[in-house]
């Protein structure tokens, strides 16, 4: 729990020496080059920017500024870089939301459906089809459904989260949401299937679980009490372990999609080579893992009594 | 001699597992017949189809095992003819069960408490709080000094003996007729093993249980069981009172595991008094099955019927050809 402010720590340095190691002169970035100040004015400014003073010292005021609301403005027009990576952030969870949500209830779905009729047909078509969505890259794979759904069939748009002039309507947003959230789940749902299935073989298998059955429970009784918590727990710490995973995966589908989340914020600056909302986005990014992780972990010690036991003395 | 119909009377039960290395009969023909208030011991070693007899009991056998052929009558009832939802009634209320490994009898996440009573509220109806009173007593009643505390902990925060207890309380408070119970001493140690036996022979006399016992503990069955039942490669080879057959066995394979009981426990070693283990049971073989290790093995012991159970006294049944008549065959 302590742990992630070390964490957040590490990854604050590491934005900031992003932006000190980068190329170029900050000051003299603002007027366009150095030859168009004096050297007065030079130091001048770097005085006023804090750029004399000791590296550790600029980090300190620069944090304290980060932690203050005040996270600069973007070099390409100047708004307010927190504006802009919190609405990308904003829209990322969006679509973050949508997909995990989906992943879940699909490995919840077909995990139980193929544990339970393990070694029959419809298991080895969910096995295949989980393996092959495990091997399919992302990017290949939103291009494709593009092709198919948007550029023949013209069903669904494949660009923006949105149809400009028609901002408000949602189903408007759902329709731009259907193919990114379509290709995450789809490269990122297998191997989750594979591990709900794998424990719901498990517990069905497990001595606990016949000695339930020996009870003469209700089948939903058992189904809910037994099985589901037991062959659920191993998946979400999985999903928790591998949530930076998942967010790499979103930042190239925002870029093939057009989504205008903090993944391709992030691409954006990286070409631009936009730093201080590189950044931004670099540290917001780091957040949003280190929060997931943290759910996940919560999740599973509030799940397993052992744990839980464990903290609470 | 009793002449109420048994409790529980099973007759040539013949439970498998099919598999696609081949068909494995690890019950074959087993009988025998239960009364109210007693107890049936079953020994054998390890392989011999213990598990599996007492699974096909509780219709609890799963693929790739299922039960084959023969009839399990209980109460006047027969259990075979028996849908999932009729199951239902018949487990935990009727006949309840426990087994070798106590932690595992229990979810590991839930606490005994939850565990027990939403057995209660299934089978008796009862209020969450009436179900958590019964649930306390019954803890009592096995000998648990804290029952309040224990509904709280989970099976991985009590001791093995402790969590036998609980598994024989919350199996005894649902008032069931008949209780399994497989290896329930196997893995406890030498004190907790003391106090179970107390126990079980404690609960048989108050509450007139009747109980099928399965064991490699012959210490064990010669306390607490009237019959025994000997099982070798998924046939009973030897049935009688056990003072009988723990005392005079008749036969080779019964000799051989009471001379050599501490090796029962190290399952699953070959018995050194008796050479080789015992036999797979995907092949149909003819004649008696114990004689590929059995010193006395003769040409009659390859006849059809030499793996037959016949009596040799009233009550007492042997399945060796050199069993009839003399007595100092061997
Ligand atoms: N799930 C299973 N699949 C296939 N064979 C099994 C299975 N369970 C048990 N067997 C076989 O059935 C036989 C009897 O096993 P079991 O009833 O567990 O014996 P015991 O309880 O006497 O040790 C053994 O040969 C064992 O290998
Ligand atoms: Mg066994």
């Amino acid at each position: 729990m302590l742990g992630i402010i070390p964490q957040l720590m590490l990854l604050s340095i590491l934005a900031f020496l992003i932006m000190k190691v980068a190329p170029g002169d900050p000051v003299a970035s603002l007027v366009g080059g150095r030859e168009f100040m004096t050297e007065a004015d030079y130091q001048r400014v770097s005085r006023n920017l804090g750029l004399d003073r000791p590296v550790l010292v600029q980090y300190g005021i620069w944090f304290e500024n980060i932690l203050n609301g005040d996270w600069g403005r973007s070099i390409a027009d100047g708004r307010e870089i927190r504006g802009i990576v919190l609405e990308g952030l904003r829209v990322t969870l969006v679509l973050v939301g949508f997909s995990w949500l989906t992943i879940t209830l699909l490995a919840i779905g077909a995990g139980y459906w193929a544990g339970t009729r393990a070694h029959s047909w419809p298991d080895y078509v969910i096995s295949t089809l989980a393996l092959v969505s495990f091997a399919t890259p992302a990017f290949w794979l939103g291009l494709i459904l593009i092709l198919i759904f948007s550029v023949r069939l013209e069903w669904l748009p494949s660009a923006g989260q949105s149809t400009l002039g028609r901002e408000g309507g949602l189903a408007d947003q759902a329709a731009h949401l259907v193919l990114p959230v379509m290709t995450i789940v789809l490269t990122h749902v297998g191997p989750c299937i594979r591990l709900v299935r794998g424990s719901v073989r498990d517990v069905l298998s497990a001595d606990f679980f016949r000695a339930a059955r020996a009870r003469g429970l209700a089948r939903t009784t058992l189904i809910l009490r037994y099985l589901l918590p037991n062959a659920l727990t191993p998946f979400i710490t999985w999903a928790g372990f591998s949530f930076p995973l998942l967010v790499g995966g979103i930042f190239i589908v925002e870029w093939v999609f057009g989504w205008p989340g903090i993944g391709r914020l992030f691409l954006q600056a990286a070409i631009s080579r936009n730093y201080p909302l590189l950044m931004a986005v670099v540290l917001v990014t780091g957040v949003l893992v280190i929060i997931g992780n943290l759910v996940a972990d919560l999740l599973v010690a509030w799940l397993n009594p052992k744990l839980r036991r464990g903290h609470g003395r | 001699m009793n002449t109420h119909p048994p409790l529980l009377s099973v007759s040539n039960l013949k439970s498998g597992y099919f598999t696609r290395h081949g068909t494995i009969s690890a019950v074959d023909g087993v009988s025998f017949d239960l009364h109210r208030g007693h107890m049936v011991g079953i020994v054998g070693e390890s392989g011999s189809g213990k598990s599996t007899l007492a699974l096909s009991l509780l219709g609890l056998l799963e693929r790739p095992g299922r039960v084959v052929e023969g009839e399990i009558r209980f109460a006047g009832k027969n259990l075979r003819a028996l849908n999932e939802k009729e199951w239902r009634a018949v487990r935990g209320r009727r006949i309840g069960m426990i087994f070798q490994s106590p932690e595992s009898s229990f979810n590991p996440l839930a606490t005994l408490g939850q565990q027990m009573c939403e057995a209660l509220m299934t089978h008796q109806g009862l209020s969450q709080a009436s179900a958590r009173e019964k649930a306390e007593r019954a803890l009592a009643m096995v000998g648990m000094p804290q029952p309040k505390e224990i509904l709280k902990s989970h099976a991985f925060e009590l001791s093995g003996g402790m969590c036998q207890r609980a598994a024989l309380g919350l199996a005894l408070s649902l008032n069931p007729a008949l209780l399994l119970a497989d290896e329930p001493t196997a893995s406890l140690d030498v004190l907790a093993r003391e106090e179970m036996i107390g126990l079980f022979k404690e609960m048989k006399k108050r509450l007139n249980l009747s109980m099928v016992i399965i064991s490699h503990d012959l210490g064990l069955i010669g306390k607490l069981a009237e019959r025994t039942l000997v099982m070798y490669a998924g046939k009973i080879v030897e049935a009688g009172p056990t003072w009988q057959v723990l005392g005079t066995p008749r036969h080779p394979y019964t000799r051989g595991l009471l001379a050599c009981q501490p090796c029962l426990d190290l399952e699953p070693q070959p018995i050194p008094a008796m050479t080789g283990v015992p036999p797979s049971l995907g092949k149909q073989v003819t004649g008696c099955r114990f004689a590929p290790r059995c010193r006395w093995a003769g040409s009659r012991c390859m006849s059809d019927d030499a793996f037959q159970l016949r009596p040799v006294l009233a009550n007492h049944h042997v399945a060796c050809v050199k069993s009839e008549g003399r007595d100092d065959v061997f």
